[in-house]
């Protein structure tokens, strides 16, 4: 028995969300308050001449109007090229340029239209092959961060592991074929907001719809020169985030600067337009695979050419492009890579991490080309997958350490569950099934040369219990994950757990929600934390039940001696013991985290930056309408494997949250854009699946234990996304033979393929 | 031009001074204080403002507050039958799992509510169609249709007392589990 | 998106709205539901001094019916009022099929027939937000030089996209419409210019009343079908309707064809419906029908999808409505190879 883990708890704040008490930061109002705005950019590329904004001034009810001159200057982001508001020059349309601060937003609407900026205009590039040639309009200066500023491209990862040409030799097939994705918007249900408040003595607090506090934090008292001590950055309940939020936004950095010169709280939300065009994308990419496998069907050598779009600013474009060959080695069994990437600069808006950090665009190509070998080879996908799957044990080319994986098991769970063998190949006309594969990592050294959380557990004497870490829940449910990992250190009932998280003044250090790292490292830090009070309980206890207390054991709040069992005391017993008989001071755990991992080498790629790995195989089964070229998934069956499941129903709801959104970028969402410009910001037009859209889901949990991860859990928020596309794409093709190597597959793309076979209308 | 209305929300007498272009949206939020309707978009495509007015399905955005003279208006915040007594579909969405970041629930609940007043036991492609302008980017919709098709299991059951409810584990929870599948 | 002042109007009766439209002309707007007019004012589409809102006009409400007159619909009737009513579901079929698939479930509490049959013309470089608008440029609609849609051209060409007038078109519908000179009723095809910019026919100081929809003929089966990328939500990119008459020997005694979101007013589509006048509704005969309501729609780049696909899809829905239509006829139908 377990007091909570591997149980349908519901989670803690489900009740405040469904009351409508749940609050998030645009459901802030406080006295005094007002509105903020921004001013955008409707140049793609522009040098900033003068900026006049004494008719805004002059508008009754507007308050203040800051732009890039009025403040530090200091680029941000993790390869800094940004800034809260630009100064010198505008990279893409929507670049922040001044901000307005008035009584009412219709004011401060009106105030933006006051504002006369006089630009120069820069010609500008839209296209990364066209920003990669010489003479293409520079973006960015030359500096020490950027690879290549001439030709605008922003890094450049070169790597080889193995002997790449030797690999080649083995081959006896070699395949090579080109796949595109597009840009796509997290398109959280909440936009980007944050409400700042400056109190005299000098100190700002944000409120802040983010995913990372404490990067925020770092972030913001940079830009704004201030100590972190004078930078409080508190996240309420957020609307979503998978990586849209995880970056300071100019939403945060002007609603800090605009609080500072008022004096007065401020409040910046973005429009839904806003949100969608110009916070941060899933990178496009073009990705060129060359892949030799033997006859038998086993991979020897791949050689990957990727060009990823990186938009007008870095984001964690970097970094992501640094851990794409990572995407390529983990998976399958690849002995010798060869990766050559460029992160190239446009005057499209920015590139960032989203829900993969370039796992799913590497994935749709590869598992896109193993299907196709698949076919090629007469082997079935799942016989193929079998033959190069990764195993325990494994170490990959570039040092990553497999801990535990469960990915054949997940190919055999996926393939029985949906009798997949047997069908592939063989549904009638217009139905087919796909497989696709998946890994993501649990957390990821690379920023920081630490990778860490802390977080500190107290009783109290009723024998409840407060944590506090610095996690953010993002809608994700990690309050709740490590409530239950507390509660199930303690021994003490999940609802008698109170968490605080989130708030860098009062919650200890975490680096946030991203890499699937929340569940593991500060699942990790607070298990220590919950263990660290929980040896002092057990200490009073044993005192007051007069057993060693190697001999106790906590559970479901009552702690008992295992040799002598009816011994035993309520939990809030032993802690009212401890308070009148040990020290008496309360009982205070404390627990930090620091994962045992290697930080990214960006020469080598080498290093194993993530303490473990998730694994997943999905099957989709689809059909495709041959007359509307509309594709329809009606199932979708997914195994994985994310170490022992803390919580089934969450795990579930990151499963098909994630079909969700690896099926909209499969099948429907996309942006046209216009020399820069999104011409569809909204999501009347950029189309995210709804309720009757989605397809009926499977999962099935294939069990493994993680040694280091906390109770045997790994992450689940990334990887099951990841596989998506692939396995949808792969189920059409089965369906009516066509294959589209660029996303979405739009039914028009559909229709112009089959006519080209010469099938259908 | 200011003017004065007088509407009750979520049972509650309310004499208003607004502009008359002012969103009911707006002045539920910013000068009532019942933040629970989201604003995810503004121009009625993510369904987050839902509320009910006289009893029908309306999202708040579009409309305008001036238009409620006289009505009533129920929002997320006046769907529980008491403070101890929950609605079935809030209980239902608590237990399937059906809120992740939970800001398409409560439109998505008073989207629901128009669907269970007519029809309490509605077919899946009911349900489809009544939370078919509701977006809902993180749980890929599934939980939300389950809690929705059995919500009136908990219709005076002991779990729609919220402290019950979120205790609810082990045999009860099975139990009910099992009820409706 | 905060939306301009204006000051609110709410007369409950025809008269005193009339009064008021003829008062203020070029300075009010008439408002329904305000599902689309409400969105345009926001993104500063229009500019109003005054919004009129009908719903209270107890004139505008209610759906009535008797075997002389057939249908009358008030203005200001809900689409889910309209969608759920036993008799147009029966009687009217394609109409309630048309009203239960627009929007999503809110914009058919909140939405009116009015609304739906006067809905502006849409066009993805006007329905934009003034940051949108700015950045691109204005196009002939928005004060601009050219159409940017129709390069190089004075004219708007944006898209009718409302559901339900074809449906409408198909039954011979009627409009009733009040103004300061009095009442007239005219045919719903009259009511559409066919000019994106000025689509709808009304004087100022004019308002829709009533839609009224005759008796259908005995036997009429109708139908309406619509395309879209996601089966809630989403606009028509293409919609057709169909009203088709059979006689015991499943000769066509009877045949309307209307499109939606394909041209800049909801069309007839007569030589298709030409094409199936007396004849028996062979798959052949039916193909050369949707061939020439194909050759009639010429959808232009008024929205992401790209024309050639929404004339293919022109084409399916025509198909499909002619065949549900011709399945719900009273002499029963099924269709022969040619
Ligand atoms: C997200 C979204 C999705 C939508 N999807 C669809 C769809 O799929 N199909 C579709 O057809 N529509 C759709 N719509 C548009 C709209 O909701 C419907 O067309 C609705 O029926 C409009 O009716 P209304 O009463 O709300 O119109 P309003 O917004 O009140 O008015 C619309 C126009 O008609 C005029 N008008 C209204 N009543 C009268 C009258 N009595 N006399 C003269 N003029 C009048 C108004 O001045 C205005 O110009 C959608 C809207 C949104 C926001
Ligand atoms: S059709 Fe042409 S004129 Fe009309 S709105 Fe579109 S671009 Fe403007
Ligand atoms: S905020 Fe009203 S529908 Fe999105
Ligand atoms: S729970 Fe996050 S949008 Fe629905």
């Amino acid at each position: 028995m377990t007091t909570a883990i591997r149980k349908r708890l519901p989670r803690n704040d489900a009740l405040q969300k469904v009351t409508g008490d749940a609050q998030y930061a645009d459901d802030i109002y406080l006295p005094g308050m007002l509105y903020g705005k921004l001013l955008r950019s409707p140049h793609a590329h522009a040098r900033i001449l003068d900026i006049d904004t004494e008719r805004a001034l002059a508008l009754p009810g507007v308050r203040a109007v800051v732009c890039g001159i009025d403040t530090s200057g200091i680029k941000y982001g993790t390869v800094p090229d940004e800034q809260g508001l630009a100064i010198d020059k505008v990279r893409f349309i929507g670049d922040e340029v001044a901000a307005v601060a008035a009584v009412d937003e219709e004011t401060a609407e009106e105030a933006l239209a006051l504002i006369d900026v006089a630009y120069e205009i820069l010609p500008s590039v839209h296209d990364p092959l066209l920003a990669m040639q010489e003479g293409a309009p520079v973006i960015h200066e030359a500096s020490a961060h950027i690879y290549d500023a001439a030709r605008n491209i922003s890094r450049r990862t070169h790597l080889a592991y193995g002997n790449v040409e030797a690999g080649f030799a083995q081959a006896d097939y070699v395949f090579e074929h080109t796949f595109e994705t597009q840009m796509v918007n997290h398109a959280t249900i909440e936009p980007h907001s944050a409400v700042a408040q400056y109190d005299p003595g000098g100190k700002i607090t944000l409120y802040s719809s983010c995913q990372t506090p404490f990067l925020i934090r770092s972030d913001l008292a940079a830009t704004l020169q201030m100590p972190l001590t004078r930078v409080r950055v508190v996240k309420p309940r957020v609307g979503g985030g998978f990586g849209g939020k995880r970056e300071m936004m100019a939403s945060d950095f002007s609603a800090a600067v605009l609080a500072m010169k008022t004096g007065r709280p401020v409040k910046v939300t973005y429009t839904r337009e806003e949100a969608l065009a110009t916070t941060r994308q899933r990178h496009p990419t073009r990705i060129s695979l060359r892949t030799g496998v033997t006859r038998g069907g086993r991979v020897v050598a791949k050689e990957c050419h990727m060009i990823m779009e990186n938009g007008a600013y870095n984001g964690r474009g970097p970094d992501i492009l640094g851990s794409c060959p990572n995407y390529l080695t983990v998976l399958y069994r690849t002995p010798n890579i060869h990766f050559d990437g460029y992160l190239v600069y446009t005057n499209n808006p920015p590139g960032s991490a989203f829900r993969g950090f370039g796992n799913p665009q590497i994935r749709f190509a590869d598992d896109s080309q193993m299907d196709i070998i698949a076919a090629e080879l007469g082997i079935d996908p799942v016989e193929l997958r079998h033959l190069n799957v990764r195993e325990a044990g494994d170490v990959t080319p570039n040092k990553a350490i497999i801990t535990s994986c469960g990915l054949r098991e997940c190919v055999e769970e996926v393939d029985r569950a949906t009798d997949f063998r047997n069908r592939w190949g063989k549904l009638p006309f217009g139905q087919g099934v796909g497989l696709a594969c998946g890994h993501h990592t649990c957390g990821f050294k690379s920023l920081l040369p630490h990778d860490s959380s802390a977080a500190v557990v107290k009783l109290n004497d009723d024998g409840t219990a407060n944590v506090l870490t610095g996690a953010s829940d993002v809608g994700q449910g990690s309050d709740t994950a490590l409530g239950m990992i507390a509660a199930e250190e303690l021994g003490i009932p999940f609802h008698r757990i109170e968490m605080t998280t989130a708030d860098t003044e009062v919650t200890p250090m975490d680096l946030g929600s991203y890499a699937s790292r929340v569940t593991f490292i500060a699942g990790h830090a607070v298990r220590l934390a919950a263990a660290d009070a929980k040896s002092q309980l057990l200490e009073a206890a044993a005192d007051l039940l007069r057993t060693p207390p190697q001999d106790l054991v906590s559970e479901n709040g009552v702690i008992c001696s295992l040799e002598h069992p009816e011994r035993s005391a309520l939990v809030e017993e032993a802690i009212q013991h401890h308070l009148a008989h040990g020290p008496g001071s309360p009982i205070l755990g404390r627990g930090a985290y620091n994962a045992p991992t290697d930080r990214l080498n960006r020469e080598t790629g080498e290093g194993n930056t993530s303490p473990a790995y998730s694994f997943g195989a999905q099957v989709a089964e689809v059909k495709v309408d041959p007359e509307t070229g509309r594709v329809r998934v009606i199932r979708m069956t997914s195994a994985i494997d994310c170490g022992v499941p803390l919580n089934p129903t969450a795990i579930e709801g990151q499963v098909e949250g994630s079909v969700a959104g690896g099926m909209g970028q499969a099948l429907l969402e996309s942006f046209s854009q216009h020399e820069g410009l999104i011409l569809n910001p909204s999501l009347l037009e950029y189309r995210v699946p709804l309720a009757g859209e989605m397809p009926d889901m499977d999962t099935i949990i294939v069990e493994t234990e993680e040694k280091e991860g906390p109770f045997g859990a790994k992450g689940v928020g990334e990887f099951v996304q990841i596989p998506t596309a692939a396995a949808i794409a792969n189920a059409v093709y089965d369906a009516i033979g066509v294959r589209i190597h660029d996303l979405p597959i739009t039914p028009d793309k559909i229709l112009a393929a089959l006519s080209k076979k010469g099938v259908g209308t | 031009m200011i003017r004065g209305i007088s509407l009750r929300v979520n049972g509650v007498a309310y004499n208003l001074h607004i502009q008359d272009h002012w969103t009911l949206l707006d002045v539920l939020r910013a000068h009532l204080g019942l933040t629970g309707a989201k604003k995810g978009c503004d121009s009625g495509v993510c369904g987050a403002c839902s509320v009910h007015i006289d009893g029908g399905l309306a999202l708040a955005c579009l409309t305008l507050a001036a238009e409620c003279e006289g009505c009533e208006v129920t929002t997320v915040e006046g769907l529980a039958r008491s403070p101890h007594e929950l609605h079935p579909l809030q209980a239902s969405f608590v237990f399937y799992g059906a809120t992740q970041c939970g800001i398409c629930t409560p439109g998505m609940l008073m989207a629901a509510k128009a669907l269970y007043d007519r029809d309490p036991r509605p077919t899946r492609e009911a349900i489809h169609d009544a939370v078919g302008g509701n977006i809902c980017r993180c749980t890929g919709y599934a939980k939300i249709v389950r809690a929705i098709e059995h919500a009136h299991v908990f219709e005076a059951s002991r779990l729609l007392d919220p402290k019950a409810l979120m205790q609810a584990q082990g045999e009860e929870a099975e139990l009910l589990a099992e009820e409706s599948r | 998106m905060s939306l301009p002042a204006f000051k609110y109007l709410r007369p409950d009766s025809l008269e005193e709205a009339i009064f008021l439209l003829g008062s203020h002309p070029g300075e009010i707007m008439i408002m329904a539901g305000g599902t689309d007019l409400l969105v345009s004012l926001k993104q500063k589409l229009f500019q109003t001094a005054r919004v009129l809102d009908v719903k209270a006009v107890s004139e505008l409400r209610g759906l009535e019916f008797t075997e002389t007159d057939g249908l009358k619909v008030g203005a200001a009737t809900r689409l889910s009022d309209l969608a759920a009513d036993k008799l147009v579901q029966t009687r009217y079929t394609g109409v309630a099929e048309a009203a239960q698939s627009v929007g999503a479930a809110a914009h058919r509490s909140m939405g009116t027939l009015g609304g739906n049959v006067c809905l502006n013309n849409r066009c993805w470089y006007f329905n934009q937000s003034p940051t949108w608008r700015t950045t691109f440029g204005s196009c002939y609609r928005l004060g601009g030089e050219s159409c940017l849609v129709a390069k190089g051209t004075a004219r708007c060409r944006a898209a009718y996209c409302g559901d339900t007038a074809p449906s409408l078109l198909v039954m011979g519908a009627q409009v009733k419409i009040g103004g300061p000179t009095g009442f007239r009723t005219v045919p719903l095809d009259e009511l559409y210019t066919g000019d994106g910019k000025a689509s709808i026919r009304l004087a100022p100081g004019e308002l829709v009343v009533e839609i009224t929809v005759p008796i259908p003929e005995v036997g009429v089966g109708t139908a309406y079908r619509k395309y879209r990328l996601r089966d809630s939500i989403d606009f028509p990119l293409a919609g057709a309707a169909c009203a088709i008459g059979l006689d015991d020997e499943g000769t066509c005694t009877h045949a309307r064809i209307a499109l939606t979101a394909v041209g800049s007013r909801p069309e007839r589509c007569p030589q298709a419906e030409d094409v199936l006048a007396g004849r028996k509704l062979t798959a052949g005969v039916i193909s050369e029908a949707v061939e020439a309501a194909r050759s009639q729609a010429r959808p232009l780049r008024t929205t992401v999808m790209p024309p050639p696909y929404r004339r293919t899809m022109v084409a399916l829905m025509v198909r499909n409505a002619i065949r549900a239509a011709a399945s719900r006829c009273e002499s029963g139908w099924e269709e022969y190879p040619s």
